[in-house]
């Protein structure tokens, strides 16, 4: 390294520093206030998962002179879901594998400052159900926080990159893999973990973000014996699922945490529940549900669980999305979920009171609706698959109405943009377990295209009203996250590798390039020295096509493998 | 118990014998290695170790001797499921894989297989003065199943039945040990191999049949090995023989399977295993004779048996969806099966079987008469019948 160069990360550190203020400042702040308008401070911009930012030098009027500022080689194919984040003038972004690579970049020219490389083993694909993919990293305190494949948590110096401790969240081995960025509270980093279909008890857990150290572990299904427990049957809940594997929120006025939870394994309902929509009792908690905990202890507040007794794999994991709406005139605190079972969410995030839940993928067929005066789905009997009950066309089918692909909420429009699917499948329920020399997995969950000849829809969704204000129709389902800015703009990428701009009011195509493979994650927005700059990491995912036959052929035919970071600005 | 490694080369000795005879066969060229693809790390089934081969591998080797061939190794971990065939077998990069259940939905129509070697299945294991001779057995006993297996699917229709989940036969059989457990409802090759090289033959085995519970094994191939394929096929008296005799040395369980099935009816629709099974037994097979034959005279006036329609349908799904789509939907007109009516009219039956049995090779259907029995294929036109485009 030459001085020059080391004189230069200098002056970047005095800057990491400064900023590491305003972050534990902020995270002390409510969380819907935003900070420094020019960063993008965490995966989903703020804690509250917006994905909003105020910036607006590129707006509605200039978009349309969008051009690449640089790219960026991940050097890492598929799978690429990363958000990157960007405090002062650094933007960090990691890879797919492991991660394989964590790199920080000068966030104004691409030029590399640093690269981290962990040691991720060789055998962590046939552990992670849904590819090798890593969504960001999270920034605090100088400190960068890398969850990994292989099951650990690693904190980094954010200004070399050099590793400060690596501790085991949980053993990989058991199919539990860390693919979401945690989230940090003063001096708590907080994750969770994955594998809810491989007989893990799900858990959320909290390290000391100075040593790596546990400070406590929530289970996120009771154990027999624990309040909760009388809703499994025998001692399923003890590999009852409910892994919290994606990205969580933080309000700070209450200073309340909020993560969603899988599905509950295993598959078939009747070893677990009664094995019909007569669950009763037996609903499986705290799977397929929003947690709101007490970041210092851990302890669960509330719940509301979005598919009870769940049995279509309606993982409960997407992100919870804070704003305060007005509904009937009154501001309310509200927490806004699109889960995958198809219905969306408003819930007030203080009391864990559900304020509505209606339907934002019209296919969904599993439930004539969601009631929320008796908390229960009214279920449609055929459309729920048992023990000897065969089920057919049901919608959505196991990827979601909506994937972990972040939706983002423009508090400018009012409107939630939500990256939606409309695909279909059959499920029956079969063995498929791992038969040691003979490994045969038995039958598997037929997709079917969903109604109306498109598979995928970008979705304005009015959360106060409850319906649809535009969309914008896609031949193919899973594509990528939201991003929403003060310009009046929507970014937007797709799995062709068409990545764009829309008109926030009313979804009209104001730019759009191909950026070569297909786009997964949510784009992101910065400033650095007055100047605007829009980031998306593209690089299809590669498992996941393989659950979905023909719908998978397509997708992955739509474009090739690939792992970049590609950021614009307008010239 | 423990069978000395000489008697069992003794008890071999004739076997390899005659196993040898075709060798005189085969042709000089054929000297060849015979490429296996094995689990470098799979006991009782195979393993890198040359001391402890595994049961596929000592056959293999046994296979490879008889055909005058040498035998070499593509080590790759099975635990990749379908992925592990693509990568090895369909790669190119082996000959045979030993240890595959034959089946139709498997791979579709890329991976052949011999006639079924062996059948393996879960297992109850318990202490041996225990006698278990059907579920009703298990109703004081507190049972360790493992993890989303048919077992648990079976045993969860009995609340009478106290389970304990387990992940793995391995934590089967220590909860079975340590006295957490009566009986351990476990894979039943496992739990042999444990139950010699771990607990000293402690325990009974006692293998179960029915809908899930017992797979045929066969060999795989992939499909342009029909020659090879034929080859094993021809030793197969030999080596379902040398499989009893290499399956003890490992532990295996060699018991008369009991039959289990739920209180009410078949809990699981399952994947058929009904290729050339004939020397299985299974409970509640797709195809039974009446069915076939009531549908032999199918005809759009009196609709085929719904049981008929769903295997043809299962059927479908497995192998010709491939090509002609997922519930025969496909928008390429020319193999559209929705269609066959509207084109073939009366003919449409003649047309069926015509290319069912004989292929289209320069179209690339295959002839599928060696794969599905009459009565398999009957329920495909059966269900077939059941999509046809209402319009003509």
């Amino acid at each position: 390294m030459t001085l020059r160069s080391r004189g230069f990360l200098a002056g970047v550190s005095i800057i990491a520093s400064l900023v590491a203020g305003t972050i534990v400042a902020r995270a002390e702040d409510t969380a819907s206030k935003a900070a420094d308008p020019n960063q993008w401070a965490v995966a989903g911009h703020d804690y509250a998962n917006t994905r909003f930012s105020p910036l607006k030098q590129i707006n509605t009027e200039n978009v349309g002179k969008l051009s690449l500022a640089y790219s960026f080689s991940l050097a890492s194919l598929r799978s690429n879901e990363s958000s990157p984040i960007v405090i002062g003038k650094t933007l960090y972004v990691s890879s797919s594998w492991g991660p394989k690579y964590v790199y920080a970049l000068d966030a104004a020219t691409g030029a590399r400052k640093w690269t981290y490389e962990p040691e991720i083993p060789d055998d962590v694909l046939q552990y992670a159900c849904c590819d090798v993919n890593n969504r960001g990293v999270t920034y605090a305190d100088g400190k960068l926080f890398v969850g990994r494949l292989d099951g650990k948590l690693s904190a980094l110096d954010a200004e070399t990159g050099k590793e400060l401790w690596t501790t085991k969240v949980v053993d990989y081995k058991q199919g539990s893999v860390i693919t979401s960025p945690p989230v940090v509270v003063r001096d708590k980093v907080i994750t969770g973990f994955g594998g809810g279909e491989y007989g893990v008890r799900g858990s959320l857990q909290a390290f000391d973000v100075t040593t790596g150290k546990q400070l406590w572990q929530t289970f996120t299904v009771p154990a027999p014996g624990e309040p909760g427990s009388e809703t499994w049957k025998g001692d399923t809940g003890l590999h009852g699922g409910g892994a919290a594997w994606l990205v969580g929120s933080y309000d700070a006025k209450t200073d309340t945490v909020y993560w969603g939870t899988s599905n509950p394994g295993p598959w078939n309902t009747g070893v677990r529940s009664t094995g019909d929509g007569n669950f009763g009792k037996l609903t499986n908690l705290y799977t397929a549900s929003t947690l709101a905990l007490d970041p210092n202890t851990g302890k669960i507040k509330w719940h509301i669980q979005g598919t009870p007794a769940d049995a279509w794999d309606y993982d409960g994991v997407n992100e919870l999305v804070l704003a305060n709406l007005k509904i009937d005139g009154k501001e309310v605190p509200a927490l806004m979920k699109a889960d995958r079972n198809g219905f969306f969410f408003v819930a007030d995030r203080e009391t864990g009171k559900l304020l509505s839940a209606e339907k934002f993928v019209p296919s969904t067929n599993w439930a004539s609706k969601w009631d929320i005066a008796t908390m229960r789905a009214v279920e449609d009997p055929d459309k729920r698959p048992g023990p000897g009950h065969p089920a057919k066309d049901i919608c959505p089918n196991l990827i979601g109405g909506k994937n972990w692909q972040p939706m983002s909420f423009s508090p400018q429009t009012g409107l939630v943009y939500i990256p939606s699917n409309n695909v279909c499948m059959d499920w029956s329920v079969s063995d498929i377990s791992y038969k040691r020399g003979v490994f045969y997995l038995g039958a598997e969950f037929p997709t079917k295209e969903g109604p109306g000849g498109y598979l995928g829809e970008l979705i304005a969704w009015d959360p106060v009203k409850q319906k649809k204000v535009w969309g914008m129709k896609q031949d193919l389902p899973f594509n990528g996250g939201t991003l929403a800015t003060g310009g009046n703009l929507v970014f937007y990428g797709n799995l062709h590798g068409d990545f764009m701009a829309l008109d926030a009011k009313d979804g009209r195509v104001l730019w759009k390039k191909n950026l070569g493979s297909g786009i997964g994650a949510g784009p992101v927005t910065y400033s650095v020295d007055g100047k605007q700059y829009v980031a998306v990491v593209v690089g299809r995912t590669a498992s996941l096509p393989a659950f979905l036959g023909d719908v998978g052929k397509k997708m992955t035919a739509a474009a090739p493998e690939g792992g970049s970071l590609f950021v614009f600005a307008v010239q | 118990m423990c069978r000395d490694l000489g008697s069992v080369l003794r008890i071999l000795a004739p076997v390899v014998l005659l196993l040898a005879a075709p060798a005189l066969r085969a042709g000089a060229e054929e000297a060849q290695p015979l490429r296996l693809c094995a689990d470098p790390t799979n006991l009782p089934f195979s393993s890198d170790n040359p001391a402890t081969p595994g049961v596929y591998l000592e056959i293999g080797q046994a296979i490879g001797k008889a055909l005058g061939r040498p035998v070499s190794y593509d080590w790759y971990k099975s635990y990749f499921g379908k992925r592990t065939v693509r990568v090895t077998l369909l790669g190119k990069q082996c000959d045979a894989m030993i240890g595959l259940t034959p089946s139709d939905d498997f791979m579709g129509p890329a991976v052949i297989f011999s006639k079924p070697i062996a059948r393996e299945g879960y297992a109850l294991v318990s202490a041996k003065d225990r006698k278990i001779s059907g579920i009703d057995d298990l109703k004081p006993l507190r049972v360790a199943v493992q993890y989303q297996t048919t077992p648990q699917n079976l045993l969860a229709l009995r609340d009478d039945i106290q389970k304990v989940t387990v992940l793995s036969p391995e934590e089967g059989m220590q909860a079975l040990d340590q006295g957490k457990v009566d009986v351990a409802f476990i894979w039943g090759p496992v739990a042999g191999w444990l139950n010699k090289t771990e607990y000293g033959d402690r325990y009974a085995i006692q293998t179960t049949d029915g809908e899930g519970l017992l797979w045929p094994v066969a060999v795989g191939f992939a499909k342009g090995s029909k020659e090879l394929r034929d080859q094993v096929d021809a030793l197969l008296p030999e080596i379902t023989v040398m499989f009893g005799e290499i399956a003890a040395k490992y532990g295996l369980p060699n018991d008369t399977p009991i039959k289990l099935s739920a209180a009410a009816g078949p809990m699981l629709r399952h994947a058929s295993l009904d290729t050339a099974a004939r020397p299985i037994v299974l409970a509640q097979a797709a195809v039974s004779p009446t069915t076939t034959a009531a549908t032999s005279d199918a005809s759009v006036a009196s609709p085929p048996k719904p049981e008929a329609v769903n295997d043809g349908h299962e059927i479908f799904n497995g192998t010709c969806a491939h090509c002609h789509g997922p519930d025969a939907v496909q928008s390429e007109r020319h193999i559209d099966l929705r269609l066959l009516h509207h084109r073939y009219g009366d003919d449409m039956r003649d047309t069926f079987w015509k290319t069912v049995h004989e292929g289209r090779p320069a179209k690339g259907m295959p002839s599928w008469k060696d794969v599905f029995d009459d009565g398999q294929l009957e329920n495909v036109y059966a269900y077939l019948l059941t999509v046809q485009n209402p319009s003509d």
